[in-house]
């Protein structure tokens, strides 16, 4: 299980990439997020709705009300074009610390 | 005998929902938003197999805690918390103003029986309560009980209206004229008492003990209308202002 404070980095990057896929719900899009990471990221689920909210003053994202199967009305979220820029950057980030971090774990040859 | 009783899943969904409105940092969206995802989660629990009872509290328990959310939602609804902030210190400090004048009629009741009291101790032998001490220390310790006393009656009384499904707050807070109205009222009346105190102390000739403001004229009866119009109005317009954001 992720620390709860790289949960809380990664919201961000993760929402916008699980975007990229197409429009989608908060639920749905903690569903995908569990699945994907095999149970390892773990999201506290209404911790989820203040950071699509921040996105969304953000003009990363945009929502719309429509009425779902159950007959009642779901906010649907989207990417938008600032925020496809915003992913590209946090994937540079990532991509950065993700390869440093390689490097320095790969197994050193020793001599004995 | 054990009893059991049915778990009705749509009204304890309504008392969550209703705990998480009571804090200014949940718009009804929020909730509605909350409570989609909520219904969401319970379904697909009672596919896996679960009871609608555990379905429910296991979703309630993955969407976190009331306080944690509360927080979180905080940081983005903050305009709303502020405007409820600024209402309640308006409030507050006319039920404080109102609180202290009904301590003064108390001051000046006491200090009208305080001759009679006296008498009555020295007929049986006891020495006289001192004039001068419940002026002075009446009012410092009055006060707290009276603003402690009328808490809670409120509190007891916003409890049973709430068992009948009706929140007194929620009636005012909801209707910006009339809480705009109920507080005018609320402003004038500590005036009111001052002047009914002033007449009180006159006829007891007790203003050794109380120096009263004796103001009166038509300047006077403007201004305190002026004072409350321009009061009752900023109320309106924050009340107004936070039903807005509430319901946006």
């Amino acid at each position: 299980m992720l620390s709860k404070e790289l949960v809380a980095a990664s919201s961000v990057p993760l929402v916008l990439s699980v975007l990229t896929e197409g429009e989608n719900y908060g639920y749905a899009l903690i569903q995908r997020v569990r699945e994907l990471s095999g149970g390892e990221i773990e999201w506290t689920e209404g911790m989820l709705y203040p950071v699509l909210h921040w996105m969304e003053k953000q003009d990363l994202i945009e929502a719309e009300w429509r009425e779902a199967e159950t007959g009642r009305k779901r906010k649907y979220y989207r990417l938008r074009k600032e925020g496809r820029k915003a992913l590209q950057e946090e994937k540079h980030q990532w991509l950065t610390v993700h390869e440093t971090l390689t490097k320095l774990w790969k197994p050193q040859p020793r001599l004995t | 005998m054990e009893t059991t009783t049915a778990f009705d899943l749509n009204q304890a969904i309504q008392r969550w929902r209703d705990n998480l409105a009571q804090s200014p940092a949940f718009r009804s969206e929020n909730l509605y938003e909350l409570e989609t995802h909520l219904r969401d989660s319970i379904a697909v629990l009672q596919r896996q197999g679960l009871s609608v009872e555990e379905s429910y509290l296991v979703g309630v328990r993955r969407l976190g805690k009331t306080g944690s959310l509360e927080a979180e939602f905080a940081k983005q609804n903050g305009q709303s918390i502020w405007l409820d902030r600024a209402l309640w210190i308006l409030i507050g400090a006319q039920i404080w103003s109102l609180a202290g004048n009904l301590t003064n009629y108390l001051q000046v009741l006491l200090n009208i029986a305080l001759p009679k009291v006296n008498e009555w101790l020295t007929t049986y032998g006891f020495g006289a309560i001192p004039e001068s001490i419940p002026a002075q220390v009446f009012y410092v310790v009055a006060l707290p009980v009276t603003i402690l006393i009328g808490a809670k009656a409120f509190a007891t009384f916003h409890r049973w209206a709430e068992g009948r499904g009706w929140s007194p707050l929620a009636f005012f807070l909801n209707r910006p004229r009339l809480l705009a109205a109920s507080y005018a009222i609320l402003f004038v009346m500590p005036m009111v008492f001052s002047w009914g105190m002033g007449a009180l102390v006159a006829k007891y000739g007790l203003q050794r003990h109380f120096s009263t403001p004796g103001l009166s004229g038509y300047t006077l009866v403007a201004l305190l209308v002026l004072h409350t119009t321009v009061f009752a109005a900023i109320v309106m317009i924050i009340a107004r202002r936070r039903l807005k954001l509430n319901r946006s």
